[in-house]
Order: structure tokens, then sequence, then C-alpha cells
């Protein structure tokens, strides 16, 4: 009966809190707590019409051929699940609302939302709403969805690691009774048991987690490269395999506590260097930009880009993306500058050619379809990255395989002199305590606890073998448009005649050349659906040519298209002059001191920008010197690029792929937002970009430290040698030497990335 | 002496007991959204009240 006080209680009908006092909002029959519950509740719930636009609804047409291969998978007629990416999902908020989606949209049946990944698990019922639908929703309430396209899971690394510490922790324990002088005369059937449970465990490790190190190196002696998975399968297999012999011999209990402990400590290396920010997709297909589908006429339905063909008729949307090469039907206007970086849209006729990741302006139109998918230039711009080759040279992994076996049979011949029954044991020796764990472990660790680091600093790189590359950079390579320049092109407009501002703001709001909308923006003249203006038609590198409803002639262009100084735009109507707008571009304002520093560091800068040539500052001119290159499509910049050794390339859009990947390190500049991640091997957040020669020095410190616990195991290394040549190396000495020379070694850079941080 | 093989075999019970939990909730993804949950909780529980009134 206690409870019944607490009901009678009038709740929120949005957040459910009990409504205090008198401030009840009532709405529609239903009581709020405040107004932002009853808008949101509105909202949410189309009281009042809200919802998706028909726009947003029709952007999202294409994805009604989701099926498996993009995360959708069926349970019965009446329920599927759709995984799904939403990278603007950041705070807890997010999680509630996505969470409660099956309140304020009919036909979903659950969510779940997976916040370190920015994924969620809608469950819905397909008889009464479609992905389409759902999707428009998403983007709709704020949470634009992308597609999953391949499946990245590391639980099973997880799994591993745990059976390694398992496994490890075991092993040593079971050691320890022999090392503390275990009376090996009483009790033989305990010591036996010791050993044999230490073999055991070691044994798992060595199947479960060490099988990994067992393959790579396979696969790198058939491939005939040098890794250092070479050296340390020696050391792994000369471990068990003499561990074995000693153990059926009954002379000791082997090294199997110490091969078990190297696995540990190679796999947790191996974690903190894949260890990657889950909320950042640095891996782009071009499928994420294109559309999954598309209406063909011929067909009367939406189809998969892959199983269109040549010849068939096919629908364009306004402001969708060509997914094929196609002939226009009609006349266009488009936009390349996904893939060539110019700005300036492109017009065409009908018979002309559509590329592939153009975007369509002003109006739709049919196409015929001229180049299925999978061969078009697109893809070409798109090329895989190279794969994975070691922290450690292949050259100085040969040398130091190759040091390492001639050691070992020098050290075994000479105690083939001294004492032949012991020759086998000292030359496996060698192979057992040289084996480079403390060597591989040195990077991973340091560039993987610096990337940590950087992230505070607003770089974010996608594996600490960004932190080498960064060490490493003798020339930076920036692209003007959105690297250097802030996107905010919104200059000084002065206005003459301002009776002229509607016509005025009608004609460039037609337009979407960035002078064009910035001048809309600045008249601040609300244009929707206007039809007064006739034989609207936009010239590149000259302006705009129209005529109003009174039949006057206007011009908004560079001065040289009007006889008038160059710099500021003009708009003329019937010659005479209405305004005058000064496209200031604003260039990042920190950017000279932090030009002027990365060079007192060393670095050669370039400037690769695929716009037409703009005045730049003066102090900027003498950065770059001669290395100015402007009209660059993509092949070119990538040309421009590839000569340069340990060249990073500062860059924004999908237009820098290729340059990119011909870089040593391609980073990409994000303003604000995070919702979308150009393809790229880290992202610098632009609010922290006066940090970056701060990151650089860190990165050189870091590579230093590195180099220092290259020597440092070199000298464990070198000293176990010693041991072994003697012949002192016995199971005691292992177990100590090995994980003293993995952890002193991991401690100096962790210790050393923390010292060297920059601070912020 | 038989005592100490019976400890022993059930303290690496109980350790395989805890491998065989970690693997339990490794594979069934506890450790996929290390953040979600905790923000999971934040947020009212809508079915209780109904059950309340």
């Amino acid at each position: 009966m206690k409870n019944s006080e607490t009901v009678d209680l009038p709740t929120c009908e949005f957040c459910e809190q009990p409504i205090e006092g008198l401030a009840v909002v009532k709405r529609a029959n239903r009581e709020f707590c405040c107004s932002g519950c009853a808008t949101a509740h509105e909202m949410l719930h189309g009281d009042s019409g809200y919802g998706p636009s028909p726009e947003l609804l029709s952007k999202y047409e294409h994805l009604i051929v989701t099926s498996e291969a993009e995360g959708l998978q069926k349970y019965s007629s009446t329920s599927v699940i759709w995984e799904v990416s939403l990278p603007a999902i950041h705070c807890t908020s997010c999680l509630i609302l996505l969470e409660r989606m099956p309140e304020w949209l009919h036909g979903v049946n659950d969510v779940r939302v997976s916040f370190s990944a920015k994924k969620a698990h809608i469950s819905f019922d397909p008889t009464q709403i479609s992905v389409p639908v759902v999707a428009a929703w998403l983007d709709f309430v704020g949470y634009p969805p992308f597609l999953i396209t391949k499946k990245h899971t590391n639980s099973g690394e997880i799994t591993k690691l745990g059976i390694a510490g398992f496994a490890m922790g075991n092993a040593m324990m079971s050691a320890f009774p022999e090392y503390f002088g275990l009376d090996t005369s009483g009790s033989s059937e305990l010591l036996l048991f010791f050993r044999y449970s230490t073999a055991f465990f070691a044994t798992l490790s060595l199947i479960v987690a060490g099988r990994f190190y067992l393959e790579s190196a396979f696969k790198a002696i058939r491939g005939k490269t040098w890794s250092l998975d070479i050296p340390i399968a020696i050391g792994m297999i000369a471990l068990w395999s003499w561990s074995f012999v000693l153990l059926i011999r009954g002379t000791s209990g082997g090294y199997f506590d110490s091969l078990s402990g190297l696995i540990f400590f190679l796999l947790l290396g191996k974690f903190f260097q894949r260890k990657t920010y889950a909320a950042f997709s640095f891996e782009r297909t071009v499928n994420d930009f294109l559309p999954l589908s598309v209406f063909s006429v011929d067909q009367g339905q939406f189809t998969r880009i892959g199983n269109l063909k040549k010849g068939e008729i096919i629908e364009l949307a306004a402001g969708s993306i060509v997914p094929v090469e196609a002939i226009a039907n009609d006349a266009f206007q488009i936009d390349y500058s996904f893939i060539t970086g110019e700005s300036e849209p492109v017009r065409g006729e009908a018979g002309a050619r559509l590329l592939v990741g153009g975007k369509l302006l002003d109006q739709g139109l049919h196409a015929t379809v001229e180049k299925p998918a999978q061969s078009s230039t697109m893809e070409n711009i798109w090329k895989e990255t190279l794969p994975d080759t070691g922290w450690v040279s292949p050259r100085l992994t040969a040398i130091f395989t190759i040091t390492v076996l001639v050691l070992s049979v020098i050290g075994a011949l000479i105690w083939w002199q001294i004492d032949a029954s012991r020759a086998i044991e000292i030359g496996v020796s060698v192979l057992i305590i040289a084996c480079p764990c403390a060597l591989s472990l040195a990077a991973p660790f340091a560039y993987g606890t610096a990337a940590g680091i950087m992230s505070k600093l607003g770089v974010f790189l996608k594996s600490g073998r960004g932190v080498a590359a960064l060490a490493e950079t003798k020339h930076i390579a920036w692209d003007k448009t959105g690297t250097l320049t802030s996107q905010n092109l919104i200059g000084t407009l002065k206005v003459h005649l301002a009776q002229y501002s509607t016509e005025l703001a009608a004609i460039v709001a037609r337009s979407t050349h960035p002078v064009a909308q910035g001048m809309y923006a600045r008249l601040q003249i609300e244009v929707s659906n206007d039809t007064s203006i006739k034989d609207w038609k936009e010239l590149p590198g000259k302006g705009i040519y129209a005529t109003d409803a009174q039949g006057r002639d206007w011009f908004v262009g560079s001065g040289a298209a009007c006889g008038r100084p160059e710099g500021p735009t003009y708009a003329l109507c019937d010659e005479e002059l209405v305004a005058i707008y000064e496209s200031s571009v604003r260039y990042r304002a920190e950017l000279a001191s932090l030009l002027a520093d990365l060079l007192s560091q060393g670095i050669q800068h370039h400037l690769i920008s695929g716009d037409v040539p703009r005045e730049l500052p003066e102090e900027w001119r003498t950065v770059f010197g001669d290395s100015i290159h402007f009209e660059c499509p993509p092949e070119k910049k990538a040309a421009l690029i590839a000569p340069l050794e340990h060249c990073v390339f500062i860059g924004d859009g999908l237009n820098d792929i290729e340059a990119m990947n011909k870089a040593s390190l391609g980073l990409a500049v994000v303003e604000g937002k995070l919702g979308y991640f150009p393809q790229s091997d880290g992202i610098v957040f632009a609010v922290y970009f006066d940090q970056f020669p701060k990151v650089l020095r860190y990165a050189k410190r870091m590579a230093f430290s590195v180099k220092a616990a290259y020597l440092l195991s070199l000298l464990y290394n070198l000293t176990g040698v010693l041991f072994a040549v003697l012949g002192l190396l016995s199971p005691v000495v292992a177990a100590i030497l090995m994980p003293l020379s993995s952890i002193t070694v991991v401690l100096f850079v962790v210790f050393a990335a923390w010292v060297f941080a920059p601070k912020i | 002496m038989n005592i100490i093989f019976l400890l022993l075999f059930f303290s690496l019970l109980i350790a395989v007991a805890f491998l065989a939990a970690f693997l339990w909730s490794s594979n069934s993804g506890q450790f996929e959204d290390v953040e979600g949950p905790a923000m999971r909780m934040l947020r009212e529980d809508r079915k209780k009240q109904s059950t309340n009134s």
C-alpha cells in the first residue's frame, strides 16, 4: 500500500519522471514535466507530422536491397536484425534515445547499441517497416547510418591472450617447487606431477596462442622474406623440443615455464600494437560512398549495382552519386569534387559521359549504363594499402637470425671438442636464449603507448606504426583545399543597390560555388522554389549569367569577365554595380607559426592542391619556396608525392586517397564533428592542429627511445648467449633472464613514452 | 603425501573453472562493448515502473 503514493503522482509521458508541483505541460491530452520533453515527444511520435522529409526517405531508398552482406540477418518472416554503424553516437543520451527506438518508431522491436564500436543491432518487423525507412529515421534523429560490409571482431585475440595468461600463470606456479628445491629423492611422484603439468600448460599455450608465430614464420620462409617471426619461431621450437627431451630423460623440468611466459608477452605486445580506436573506421571502401542499388527503368525496380548490365537505363535522382559509368540521356550538372578535388561543378549535355563518384546537382536524369561496376575509375583510385611488414627491417632480421644460427653452430662445435655429450645442448641453448622476444616487444609497446598519448593531443593514428612514420618525417605535403584553409568561406559583402537584393539572392542561391554560397549566406534572404530567374547559366572561371522576371540581365562573377579590377566578385544588373563581394579565404590562423616551427625541425613543406591558383599570404611563400602546385588531379598529387621519401601527406577529403597511399603516412584533418572518417593512416582534429609540431617532436623522441631499447635487448641477448656458450644456461637462468629482459624493455619504453609526453 | 595431490587437483579445478568463465564471457561478447553497460544503467527501467503501479 505504500507504493500507491508514488503511483498517484503524475509522471511525464516522455521521461517518466514524476512531475513535481505545478510544472505540468499539457499537449494533446498528454502531460509532460517540461516543454523540452513535450517537444521531444512530439517529434518522435509524429504527433505534429514530424518525421523524415520525402528527400531524406528517397536518399535511403537504395537500401531496399540490403542483404546479409550489409549486416541484415533474417530470423523469420516478421523478424530481422540489422547491424548498422552509427558513427554519430557519442554520449549516454545517444544510447538511451536509440535503445528507446521501439517506443517512437512503429515496427521496431528492439535496439541494442554497442557503444565502443558505435554500432547498433536493430530488430524490426519487415512487414511493418523497411530498411530505408529505418535508415531515414536514424538520419532524421541525427544518426546517419553507415553500412557494415566488413566484420571486424577482436574477441578471438582477447580469448587467446586470456588462455596464454592462464597457461603462463599455472606453468610458472607448477615450476616453482623445483626451483625452490623440492626434495627430489623423497617425492619423485610429486616432482613428476609438477613437471608434467608445467609441460601441459606450456604446450596448451603453444598450440592455442603460439601457433600464430609458427604459421607466420612458415609463411615468411615460403615467401622468401625475413620477418622477426622466423627467429622467434626457431626459439619456440628449440625451447619446446629441448624441454621435451629433458622431460623424457628425467634430467629436469625443462624450459616450459619460460616458453609460456614468452608466448604471453609476445601476444601482449601484439595486442597493444593492434589496440586501435574501435569507434574510428579507418578502412573505407568504395561501397561506403556509392549507393547500394539504383532504380533500373528497364526492370522497374531497384537493382544492385553489381547486377546492372551494359545498356540498361537507370534513373538517377538529384543529389545522388553516380554508381556506374553511364551515358546521360539528358543535360546535367555534376560535382566531381569527390574524384578530382575540383570544386567547380561540370555541366554536360545529353550523350555525355557520367563518371563514377560524381554527385548530380539540380535535377535527376535517366542514363544508360556504359560500364558495369568494378571496372571504373573510382576502383582504381582505391588501392589496397600495403600489408604489414613487421617492425624490424628484413635486413636486420636476416643479420640477427644468421648470427644466432652461426653462434649456435660455433658453440656446439667448440663443446664437441670439450665434452661431446653436451654439444647439442649448447647449440640449442643459444637458440633458446637468443629468441628476440624483447626485441620484438620494444617497438609495439613504445609506439602503442605513444599513439595513446597522442590521441589526447587530437592526433589519432591507425596503429603505432604511424608514430614510427611520423618520427622519420622529412617532407610534409599539404593539401590546400581543406587543410590549410578553414571551411568557412564567408567573406565581406558590400551592397550598393539594396532594392535588388532579392533577385541577387535568388541567382546566387542556385550555384554550389563556394563564393556564391558565401554571398547567399551574407545576404541573409531565404530563397525557396524561385522560378522568376530565367536563362541561368554558370561558366567556370567567369561567373553566373541570368535574366530576372523584369527582363534585366544579371552577371555575378569575376572582374576579368566584366572589365573590372581582379580580385573581388561583382554583381551587376544591366551593367549597374549591385554588390561587391570579397571572398576572403580564411587561412587557419595558427598555421604561419606552425609551418615555421616545422621548418625549424628540418622539414620541407610542399603545397599540393587541386584548386585553381589563388593568392597566398607572403609568409607562406617563403615557407613553401618553389614547391607550390595548383590544379593537381589525384594522379598528379600521387605522382608528386611518390618520389619524396618519408613524406607525410596532410589532406582532407576522399579525393586524396591515392596521395595518402603513396605517402609514407596519410593524415586526414577532421573539422569538429565526428561522423565521417576518410580513409587514412590517422586523423587530426582541426582544433588541435597547433599541437602538431609537439606531436612530431614527441614521435622523434620515441623513435630514439626504441633504438635505445633495441640496444638494451641486444645486450640481454648477448649476455644470454654468453651464458649458453659457457654451458651455464639452466632452466632457472632462462626463467629469470627471459621474462626479465622482456619486462625491463617494456617498462623502459613505456616509461620513456610518459616522460617525453608533451604537456598540453 | 596423498593429501597434496587432492589439494592440487582442487586448485587446478578452480583455475580451470575461472578459465571456463573467462572463455564464456569472451565468447558471449562481454568484452566487445565495455562502455555501454555503464551508461545503460543510468536509464530508467520502464518495465519495472509499470509493474509496480
